[in-house]
């Protein structure tokens, strides 16, 4: 579990790094551009490592092994991060971060409805805090600059 | 200028659905599957198949335009995006989706901190903003704690 918790940390460290990065690539280059060549470039390095690593484990693969692939790189890069970006765009990349954020939310939901977990007084109260957080964070984005 | 800003919020609250979608698919993808090298890597490949046929004709003609010497930050940008990715799955490989997506979601916190130390004078960060980011990692505190329990 330990070991979990602190690659999360990575994990988010490498998110934050990107949202502050994008936003300065934002001032030289426009959105389609920047979200093609921060995917080009994230594609080519994950690519590297994983032959270095994995290949035997590639050339194995299945083709429904691929349809899923496909499927979560849609979710995530056509849509979730082609809108970050666009939000980034929008409204900065602190602000912007801080909505994306409420993944967990929505995970828990998906939890609730897919996986037939149940709904707890901290599931309530911690969907309430996440929501009074959004609408701060979102008043803090029109009034400010 | 304030409904552009709304826009924004839209399409950030739209993209933190996309990311939890992909979280409990992926988290099963990494059981089931593959390594979560081999996942990131090619979802990473896919999502840029995709998103290269959405955007081609705008992105070619933008990316043309740009000159090399403003390249590197997105440079940088991709890199730490693909290493947040790689050690995305890795974790969700090792730890379950409601420990881990809490966990990432601290990024807002580590995003403040870089863009108060590299974007000075291009976005400022208030009092509100900074609040509404703790109220937002307390709820997920409390979730990861409901969760637990």
């Amino acid at each position: 579990m330990i070991t979990g918790v602190i690659l999360a940390i990575c994990a988010a460290s490498g998110f934050a790094g990107s949202a502050v990065f994008i936003k300065l690539s934002l001032q030289k280059i426009p959105y389609s551009g920047a979200t093609i060549m921060s995917l080009v470039v994230s594609a080519l390095f994950s690519l590297s490592v994983a032959a270095i690593l994995h290949f035997d484990e590639i050339i194995q693969l299945s083709p429904i092994s691929f349809l899923w692939f496909a499927i979560v790189g849609v979710i995530t890069f056509t849509g979730g991060r082609s809108l970050q970006y666009l939000a980034i765009n929008h409204m900065g990349a602190a602000r912007s971060s801080s909505l994306v954020a409420c993944s967990p939310f929505f995970a828990a939901i998906l939890a609730v409805v897919f996986l037939g977990e149940s709904i707890n007084i901290w599931l309530i109260l911690g969907t309430t805090l996440i929501v009074s957080g959004v609408v701060l964070v979102s008043l803090s984005s029109e009034k400010n600059e | 200028m304030n409904r552009i800003k709304n826009i924004g919020v839209i399409y950030a609250v739209i993209s933190a659905f996309m990311y939890s979608l992909a979280a409990v698919i992926g988290k099963q993808l990494t059981e089931d599957i593959a390594s979560p090298l081999v996942i990131s890597s090619f979802s990473l490949l896919f999502g840029l198949l995709v998103t290269f046929v959405v955007m081609a004709p705008k992105a070619i003609k933008e990316i043309g335009q740009t000159p090399i010497k403003n390249w590197t930050t997105i440079v940088i940008a991709g890199l730490c995006s693909s290493c947040g990715v790689m050690f995305y799955f890795l974790s969700l490989s090792s730890a379950p989706v409601v420990v881990v997506t809490p966990i990432i979601s601290i990024y807002p916190l580590i995003t403040i901190v870089l863009a108060f130390l590299f974007l000075k004078g291009i976005e400022t960060i208030s009092l509100r903003t900074i609040l509404g980011t703790i109220l937002v990692i307390s709820g997920i505190i409390f979730i990861l704690f409901g969760n637990g329990n």
